[in-house]
């Protein structure tokens, strides 16, 4: 069993052509970047709940290894079993992997149903979401749900569905949109103290 | 990264890509004529060559794509310094205010002046990628006597170099290395070695 923490749900990936708008906004590199500087600021201090995502994952786990941090309590991921034949290589680095049955032959369902167990958590303190698509708002709708009163960071920068959301939940000015400081906007956000110990291995 | 076939096949490869993700580097992906993009190279910059760039005989690119090649990266190199550097040195100042201290201003040669909470003036300077012995060389000359650190992103960097620059550190005193993810940790305990 892990240490008492609590945790911080993470919502990020990068869109692709022919789904929605999103793809027209997202900056991949803004997005790599600010998902690298989550996790070194959060890392060891909050559990990271998230669902994976083939482009991040690695990344995710190599920051684990530099931080020193024991990644199979600091990071929990969820996987559908839905897809099954698309989880990455890396996920064997994960010892923390929670499988969500899927709703046979139901893509929509079995992705509800995952979100759900993901989301249901009562450790959850706040959601962070980073580029994305329609899926970011349908996380973010569930998120309100269960936990009205959590923090929420859509990081606007990055672009994607995150970007739209942030527009409608802090009514931004255009230097806000295009801010890449991301070290000072998770601290403001999300309040972690940079000089709490992690959690380390061993 | 030239995105050839089976390119995340081999163990090397994929581990360096992993890597340079988790140093914050920017990738620029140089697609082979007719390879596509996996989901996994989705955070990189991507460009495709085209079957006229690539001499089949000799395997060469042609001047043209090496010109296109050339310029995307010194924009995607252009654009990750610039916002890793200032990443950098927001982290810093965050920790040092969040310990009790102040950034003064910054000066040449990006030095970061502070002032610690006890009161004592140190001069940081924030390096952006791999630091080696002669970003020493240079921080000693400039600091001219005063206290100096080097802050650097220890994330990425190979076992080896890490256990270099330990031994920098432990051998030459005259500037001290300070891990940017450990920054509040240690500028907090600076007069505490």
């Amino acid at each position: 069993m892990g240490y008492a923490m609590n945790a911080i749900f993470l919502s990020a990936s990068v869109p692709v052509l022919g789904r929605g708008n999103y793809f027209e906004t997202a900056d991949p590199f803004l997005i790599q970047l600010a998902v690298r500087e989550f996790m070194t600021l959060a890392l060891g201090r909050r559990r990271i709940i998230w669902g994976g995502h083939p482009a991040i994952t690695p990344m995710v786990w190599a920051v684990c290894e530099d931080l020193g941090v024991n990644y199979t309590d600091a990071i929990v991921l969820y996987q559908s079993r839905f897809f099954e034949e698309l989880f990455p290589e890396e996920n064997k680095h994960f010892a923390n992997v929670t499988f969500v049955d899927a709703v046979e032959g139901d893509k929509e369902a079995s992705l509800l149903a995952m979100r759900r167990a993901m989301l249901s958590r009562s450790d959850l303190e706040a959601a962070v979401f980073i580029g994305g698509m329609e899926g970011i708002l349908a996380e973010h709708a569930l998120f309100q749900e269960l936990h009205p009163s959590a923090k929420v960071f859509a990081v606007p920068s990055p672009g994607g569905a995150a970007r739209q959301l942030a527009q409608v939940l802090d009514h931004l000015s255009e230097a806000q949109v295009e801010d890449v400081d991301f070290a000072r906007l998770f601290y403001d956000k999300l309040g972690i103290d940079p000089n709490e110990r992690r959690k380390q291995n061993g | 990264m030239l995105d050839t076939p089976n390119y995340f096949a081999s163990r090397w490869t994929s581990a360096e890509f992993g890597r340079a993700l988790a140093k914050g580097i920017s990738i620029l992906r140089v697609g082979w004529p007719g390879i596509t993009a996996t989901a996994r190279a989705a955070t990189a910059n991507s460009l495709e060559l085209l079957d006229t760039e690539v001499d089949v005989a000799s395997g060469r690119l042609s001047n043209a794509a090496l010109v296109r090649i050339a310029a995307q990266v010194e924009i995607v190199r252009g654009q990750s310094h610039a916002i890793r550097s200032l990443n950098l040195f927001s982290a810093l100042k965050r920790d040092i205010e969040r310990i009790g201290g102040v950034v003064n201003g910054v000066g040449v040669h990006n030095a970061v002046h502070l002032r610690l909470p006890d009161g004592k003036e140190v001069i940081a300077y924030p390096t952006v990628g791999v630091p080696t012995s002669m970003t020493l060389n240079e921080v000693v000359d400039y600091a001219s006597g005063k206290e100096a650190a080097i802050v650097y992103d220890h994330v990425g960097l190979q076992e080896k170099w890490l256990k270099h620059l330990t031994w920098l550190g432990s051998n030459i005193s005259a500037a001290r290395w300070v891990r940017a993810s450990e920054a509040a940790w240690t500028f907090g305990g600076w007069g505490t070695p």
